[in-house]
């Protein structure tokens, strides 16, 4: 019987290191796969994401097509758990490369991430505060002492914060819950909660609540969106850095030109946001200053500023060393090679066109 | 609009044509006025054609009446399947609820027939009943439902609450089984649930509920990580079910805004409660008390140190202690005392938890003197894993089928227990009943809610008798929630 059991034991590590084998299959010149961090996911969950030149991209499947060729599986993984989720995923190896809000990123990096910043993937856009349709409020000063809701540790935090100091007021004079964009409007629409921020259009459409700010040209209130590469990936595979850029930055160029506006709106549609609420939210905007790659002056003030925010607002506790977060390179070669330098207007430290225009 | 405008104008501007005409209508032969009667009718016609031509010319994009009206018929019909669907497809409750269970089904082997049933309280069957060295079993099967009795959306002060069953095998000999009830409980959040990370939190438990004891005899039946359960704990009765009233909470929690990780500095719970396990009143005058605290490393979710957790508990029983003969009580004020102190350390890939139990128990003599019989004992697990079952991001991701992330995670766990290191006592000698359970293995969660484990057990007595000899045991047993 002993024998039996022996045989057992044997038996059982086999099996165990056959099971293993498979997982920890190692990576060799090229990485056998890419995995992509979006920071978001669809209506009820669904792994479709409008929003961004990044996952238009993913819609598109132009990774995939760029790495058909070599054999190299593009995996990208959108999660509902927002920015918080994207760190925890990076932390513990199991994305490369990341589309993340400004807080998350700043306080990812913050608390040791290593990751680089290699294009700016979106910025501007409108902010909305979403209050139930019956509200009498008519001014955030009137909804003091009532609950707000917003998803903690996503950019929105950072966002609240700073319009809360725009009116001269603080996070101490509401109750601010923390539930996620469902949560939010669910609350909305049952009255149980005095505002949220928002997309108001599905809510406004079933008559359940209304806008009572709506902002359409701050341009810091936004803070641009990032996407970076973790260091540990740039330092083994640079040139699939170089690739995956350069396709995203193509892709870039794609979304920021007005013949396809109404293509990418029923792209993004597919997230099951609906078409008609992206016009709304981008029909007066310029898809070229919307889907501006560029680590230009606008979008270093704004990390900047949003890394002193976080500060001030607790949020981190170490600084974050914005100017050798990023590593322009990437971009530089793509937009060189594209020759797109120039397609996308350069910003000024406030927001403002470099060239002058409007 | 814009045509209706036109018409009138054309209309207006040929009646003033004619009326200009009549004016000199002495003069006109009638030849003249059929010539302008026809010319005023190609008018009216070419109208009527530019009229017809602007109808078709609708932009395609604009929806007609007829769209509105086919869109309105399939939303009428999907409101209608849907109530006629709720109403006659849909199970219902008075209040939000959750349907859960978990069921394990098992095979195991041993090389052993001759031992004693002294393991069969870690839910092991005894080798010995049948003269059997392998056997199939189901060790647990549970249903249950849990909800909230009231939802607090303002500041998630919920009262919630838990009822479930478990499945019980019966030594009569027959081959029944009974359902017995497991937790049935409410609790109230006295603190807010939904303030975000940084709050504290604050909950009240009344009814039947698992104790808070260290960390094995806490976590439900479905989460205990490996196929037995640990020894002294059960041995100690850690596992029973208590009828009370526990309060829970935790202050000062350090929250890392990168990762939404939260580590409470400091956990706590403290209860009292019958003492007497579950389904039963309390069976003497006393109750029993139980408390305990835990201090987790306030550090951030990317430090190496994160989810390092130091706890220590305690349970201060009472219980009846009877004769040699159990004809009499000899006092209902026995001491039944449980000490603890555990360390958890999670980062995945790597794991580990250390617990160390103490028990002491009043036991009688036969000259109805009463002595205390102090047990002790050491559980240590080691874990590693491999995949991204246990990564929230990763098990929350979108997802269209039913992908889920698997985990393949051996481990090896190191069991101890002496029931007895005091002078001998009546049932139990002092040192000969202690043992060692080692086990080598391997969980598989190849399914949201399976796994697979598999366990190869080395049991070690520290004085071998007839009855009890070292064995070694192999197990395989599936688990499966829903």
């Amino acid at each position: 019987m002993k024998k039996t059991l022996l045989s057992w034991f044997v038996a059982l590590s086999a099996a165990t290191t056959f099971l293993i084998q498979p997982i920890t299959a190692l990576a060799e010149d090229s990485p056998k796969e890419i995995r992509i961090g979006i920071s978001s996911a669809g209506v009820g969950g669904k792994p479709k994401v409008g929003y961004s030149s990044v996952t238009t991209g993913h819609l598109r499947g132009v990774l995939e097509e760029e790495f058909k060729k070599d054999g190299i599986k593009v995996v990208w993984r959108l999660f509902p758990g927002a920015g918080p989720a994207t760190n925890e995923a990076f932390s513990n190896g199991q994305v490369d490369f990341g589309w993340h809000g400004d807080l998350p990123a700043i306080v990812g990096r913050s608390t040791g991430l290593r990751h680089k910043v290699i294009f700016s993937a979106g910025r501007f856009g409108p902010f909305y505060v979403v209050v139930p349709a019956d509200s009498k409020a008519k001014s955030l000063e009137d909804l003091k002492g009532q609950t707000i809701s917003i998803f903690k540790g996503t950019a929105l935090q950072l966002q609240l914060s700073r319009l809360l100091k725009r009116y001269n007021l603080k996070e101490s004079d509401f109750r601010v819950i923390s539930q996620d964009q469902f949560q939010s409007r669910t609350s909305l629409a049952t009255g149980d909660i005095a505002a949220a921020i928002t997309s108001p259009w599905t809510l406004e459409a079933r008559g359940v609540a209304k806008r009572l700010i709506e902002i359409r040209d701050d341009k810091f209130l936004n803070a641009p969106l990032t996407f970076w590469v973790g260091e540990e990936f740039e330092k083994k595979y640079p040139h699939i850095v170089q690739r995956v850029t350069t396709a995203l930055i193509k892709q870039a160029h794609w979304s920021s030109l007005e013949e396809n506006r109404n293509e990418q709106y029923k792209l993004w549609a597919q997230s099951g946001v609906p078409y008609l609420d992206w016009k709304k939210d981008w029909d007066d905007y310029d898809l070229k200053e919307r889907h501006s790659p560029l680590l230009d002056d606008h979008y270093v003030a704004a990390i900047k500023q949003g890394v002193v925010e976080a500060k001030e607002f607790k949020l981190i506790r170490k600084d974050v060393d914005v100017d050798s977060w990023i590593e322009p390179k990437y971009l530089n070669t793509a937009l060189k090679e594209l020759k797109l330098e120039g397609f996308w207007p350069e910003l000024d430290a406030q927001g403002n066109r470099k060239d002058g225009k409007k | 609009m814009k045509h209706n405008n036109t018409i009138t104008k054309a209309v207006a501007g040929a009646l003033l044509a004619l009326a200009a005409t009549g004016t000199s209508a002495y003069a006109a032969t009638n030849e003249e006025l059929e010539k302008q009667l026809a010319v005023l009718q190609q008018t009216v016609e070419a109208l009527k054609q530019q009229v017809q031509s602007q109808k078709v010319a609708v932009p395609e994009n604009v929806a007609t009446q007829d769209d509105v009206e086919g869109v309105r018929a399939d939303l009428e019909n999907f409101k209608y399947d849907e109530s006629r669907q709720q109403e006659r497809n849909t199970a219902k409750t008075f209040r939000d609820t959750t349907l859960f269970g978990a069921v394990q089904t098992r095979a195991q082997l041993q090389d052993h027939q001759d031992n004693a049933a002294t393991l069969a309280g870690n839910g092991n069957p005894a080798s010995n009943a049948s003269n059997r060295s392998s056997t199939f079993d189901v060790p647990l099967a549970l249903l249950g439902v849990r909800g909230n009795l009231y939802k607090d959306y303002v500041e998630g002060k919920n009262l919630d609450y838990q009822l479930s069953f478990t499945y019980g095998k019966r030594s009569d000999g027959t081959n029944n089984s009974d359902f017995n009830l497991a937790d049935a409980f409410l609790r109230y959040n006295v603190l807010s649930t939904n303030g975000g990370l940084e709050a504290s939190k604050l909950n009240v438990t009344f009814g039947q509920q698992l104790i808070p004891f260290g960390l094995e005899a806490q976590a439900p039946e479905e989460l205990r990580p490996t196929i037995n359960v640990a020894n002294a704990p059960a041995f100690l009765g850690l596992f029973n079910r208590q009828v009370g009233v526990i309060v829970r909470g935790d202050v000062n929690p350090f929250v890392d805004y990168a990762a939404n990780y939260r580590a409470p500095l400091v956990e706590y719970a403290f209860g009292v409660v019958n003492g007497n396990a579950q389904n039963k009143l309390d069976n003497n005058n006393s109750k029993d008390y139980l408390g305990r605290v835990a201090l987790t490393l306030p550090v951030n979710y990317a430090s190496w140190l994160r989810e390092l957790k130091v706890g220590t508990s305690f349970y201060k029983g009472s219980a009846n202690v009877k004769n040699a003969a159990g004809t009499a009580v000899l006092n209902n004020d026995g001491k039944s005392d449980r000490y603890g102190f555990d360390l958890y350390y999670n980062h995945a890939p790597y794991g580990a938890t250390y617990e160390y139990f103490q028990g002491r128990t009043d036991v009688a003599r036969a000259n109805n003197t009463i002595g205390e019989a102090k047990g002790e004992g050491h559980t240590l697990t080691l874990f590693y894993t491999f995949g991204d079952q246990f990564f929230n991001s990763i098990k929350s991701v979108a997802k269209f089928d039913d992908w889920h992330p698997q985990s393949i995670q051996p481990f090896y766990r190191y069991d101890y227990y002496n029931p007895n290191k005091n002078a001998a006592l009546p049932g139990f000698p002092k040192d000969t009943n202690a043992w060692t359970t080692q086990t080598l293995g391997v969980n598989w969660f190849f399914a949201q809610t399976t796994k697979l484990q598999i366990g190869l057990n080395h049991v070690n007595y520290d004085t071998e008798t007839a009855t009890k000899n070292d064995y070694n045991e192999l197990q395989a047993q599936f688990q499966y929630g829903f």
